[in-house]
């Protein structure tokens, strides 16, 4: 049992150290910059793309704005330039809420004059997708015909500096919004956290035989 | 000076319980006060409405009804604009407060002595009977004297104290479903003490807190049936589970079916050792289980609404909106793969991972907050794993299973009552929205079930690897909390 508790907490800590040490993904660059529009409303699947997109380097995910009533399909996204498939990715269907983020595969210079493409999978309620006015040739294409709209893409990249290094900050944050404000909240939560995983490893090293 | 003491029964009562379950009720609780300082107020599903409800019971002395478009009382349509809520509400994009001047602001506005009696309507909570929210009165009374910041951070610690009864009941369950495996149960406790879906729903204000806790006794109190045999202390003890059960949240009803088959077959079990008096227990029980709701009955008939209240509007719905059959074909395909010449109602998506299996690894807040689609399938290998070594424990065991299989389907009966009762609600929505009340917290009534399969798991490993398997489930589950958190911490403070 002990042997397997320490396994257990160094394969914690080595998952948390690479979580720590990793970059949060942040916004480099926005197709535009209001999505008040519904450029899409369709219980289809859908395949939209849109041209003369300037994607940033170091792009490893786009996040769209769109809304479904309840379970989100399957999106694909491709980024195309020069005729090719310069990166992909996908997001498995089952996601909720307004904002999602499909991961790509890491776009390493930055590339002008891309075509991004948002494609569904099948599914059966209404889905909308939202994105700011815009005519003319920039506007974005479902199925052959000209949108009167763009859909707002944004692309998130690693910020170049580790969640390690937004400690401060996230301790200092995490004191607002209450009655009594204060970065000790941040050490409550983690005092918390400390005693609770304690006392479940008293426990543990306690009641589990180590052989039954 | 004399020290309080218990009461003499109470002080044997907790005396009796196993040292291991109290530690168990104590990281519970811990971890759901932990995510109530975690998750930003209002920042759970419905929390708004259900702080209203307990503001206008505590306020006005009376219950909220519906008042279509009306506000909440203006100390806490204040709070929510200056906590951002409507920004951060179900959007992944912006921050909780993150600069001194908008705490100044905060403070200043819910300092300020606004209105705390809103005109009566709590919105989704509306329909929701009572106890939850009347207990939560009372940490609102102790925090009257302060801010509704105050108030708030007192009634969500109230509800991880519930944490804390879930896990004990869970422990106990487990105690007398495995009697012979005492290592286990305290697998069990500590994975039922760490889940962050309870943390996460135990930290808010929220009935789902109490009706986890509530719904753990009844498991608790079936399995003591089972092992040691009805008694009238046992059945009654039952009864006034029951009640309290209709008291906090309609959801019950679907773990309710399962609860009564159990009495009965406890209760044809202890006829064949004491006479008569078993059907004496059984209507003690029935009596008490059924007060609050014959009592809802009368008020409702005498007061000119319907017989059931909201549940009659529900009845009445699900008459018109196709057959039974169809109906049927729809809860299964909710929960598992589609059967040949069933309708698709669910096309791209496959409900029991994307839904339900993925809901459980982790959707937080406003259920936007999820991990990554590379966790999730890892999270399937392990959760196939424990699946295994659980269904493995049962083979091995399956002479003494053969002997509690009456036990076993009440259970079933009991968890598939709580899903057959949301595929139902949700068949009402259907088909302009597919897949209403698919939130993961529905299905916290039957944690305690989750943590027997873990429990079991760890038992089919066997006698030479079954307690290390059980540390390292543990280990998993304390894993799959502290990532929970962190990811709503990025998410809201990152």
């Amino acid at each position: 049992v002990r042997i397997a508790l320490l396994a257990g907490f160094a394969l914690l800590a080595l998952a948390l150290g690479i979580v720590l040490t990793s970059d949060p993904l942040v916004a480099a660059r926005s197709s535009v910059v209001s999505d008040s529009t519904e450029v899409v409303n369709t219980a289809e699947p859908i395949r939209i793309c849109q041209g003369g997109e300037l994607i940033p380097a170091g792009t490893a995910a786009v996040r769209i704005v769109m809304s479904i009533a309840s379970v989100g399909p399957r999106l694909g996204v491709q980024v195309l330039a020069g005729g090719r498939v310069l990166s992909e990715g996908s997001k498995d269907a089952g996601w909720r809420g307004e904002g999602v983020t499909v991961p790509i595969e890491r776009v390493h210079r930055e590339q002008a004059h891309a075509t991004v493409c948002l494609s569904t999978g099948r599914h059966g309620e209404i889905l909308s997708v939202y994105g700011q006015g815009e005519s003319g040739a920039r506007s974005a294409v479902s199925a052959g015909h000209r949108l009167s709209a763009k859909v707002k893409l944004e692309y998130l990249r690693p910020s170049g500096h580790s969640w390690l290094s937004a400690l401060v900050p996230i301790a200092r944050r995490l004191g607002l919004g209450r009655a009594s404000a204060g970065t000790w909240i941040a050490l409550a939560i983690l005092l918390g956290m400390g005693v609770s995983m304690t006392l479940a490893v008293w426990l543990m090293v306690r009641e589990l035989p180590d052989r039954a | 000076m004399n020290r309080p003491r218990l009461p003499g029964a109470a002080r044997a009562r907790l005396s009796g319980l196993p040292r291991a379950a109290l530690l168990c009720a104590v990281v519970a609780c811990l971890n759901a006060v932990c995510w109530s300082i975690v998750t930003p107020f209002f920042q759970v599903s419905d929390e708004e409405d259900h702080f209203a409800y307990v503001q206008y019971l505590a306020e006005a002395g009376g219950l909220p009804r519906s008042i279509p478009n009306s506000p909440y009382s203006q100390e806490e349509d204040r709070a929510l604009l200056d906590l951002h809520y409507f920004a951060l509400r179900g959007s992944s994009e912006p921050h909780a407060l993150a600069y001194r001047s908008e705490q100044r602001v905060l403070e200043r506005d819910v300092g300020s002595g606004l209105s705390r009696l809103g005109p009566g309507d709590a919105g989704l909570a509306n329909s929701e009977p009572p106890l939850y929210y009347a207990l939560e009165t009372i940490p609102y009374a102790l925090g009257s004297g302060g801010s509704i910041l105050v108030r708030m951070a007192l009634m969500r610690l109230f509800s991880a104290v519930m944490a804390g009864f879930t896990a004990l009941f869970v422990f106990l369950f487990l105690r007398e479903l495995l009697p012979s495996t005492r290592w286990a149960w305290t697998v069990g406790g500590l994975c039922a003490a760490l889940a962050p879906l309870l943390g996460s729903m135990s930290g808010a204000i929220n009935p789902d807190a109490l009706l986890a806790a509530v719904s753990a006794a009844a498991f608790y109190l079936l399995a003591r049936g089972f092992h040691r045999g009805l008694t009238l202390g046992l059945s009654s003890a039952i009864g006034v589970l029951l009640a309290l059960g209709f008291l906090t949240k309609l959801n019950f009803l679907g773990l309710a079916p399962g609860v009564l088959l159990g009495l009965l077959v406890l209760v044809r079990r202890a006829l064949r050792n004491c006479g008569n008096a078993p059907y004496r227990w059984l209507a003690i029980a029935l009596l008490m289980a059924f007060s609050p709701v014959l009592l809802y009955f009368l008020v409702n008939v005498f007061t000119g609404h319907p017989a059931l209240g909201i549940v009659s509007g529900a009845f009445h719905a699900s008459g018109g909106h196709g057959s039974l059959l169809r109906e049927a074909s729809y809860i299964w395909q909710r929960y598992l793969p589609r059967l040949p010449g069933m309708a698709a109602d669910f096309r791209g998506v496959l409900p029991w991972r994307d839904v339900w299996f993925n809901g459980l690894v982790g959707f937080y807040g406003w259920d936007s907050i999820y991990f990554s689609d590379a966790v999730d399938h890892a999270a399937l290998i392990v959760a196939a794993v424990v699946g295994c070594l659980c269904l493995g424990g049962l083979i091995s065991g399956r002479t003494a299973l053969r002997a509690r299989l009456g036990e076993l389907a009440v259970y079933i009966v009991m968890g598939g009552g709580v899903l057959a009762l949301l595929g139902a609600d949700g068949y009402l929505g259907f088909p302009g929205e597919i897949m209403e009340y698919r939130a993961p917290r529905y299905l916290l009534p039957m944690l305690a079930l989750g943590c027997a399969i873990s429990a079991l798991a760890a038992r089919g490993a066997g006698r030479r690897w079954g307690p290390a398997v059980g540390a390292l489930i543990v280990v998993l589950s304390l894993a799959h909390d502290v990532f929970s958190q962190l990811l709503v911490i990025s998410r809201f403070y990152g």
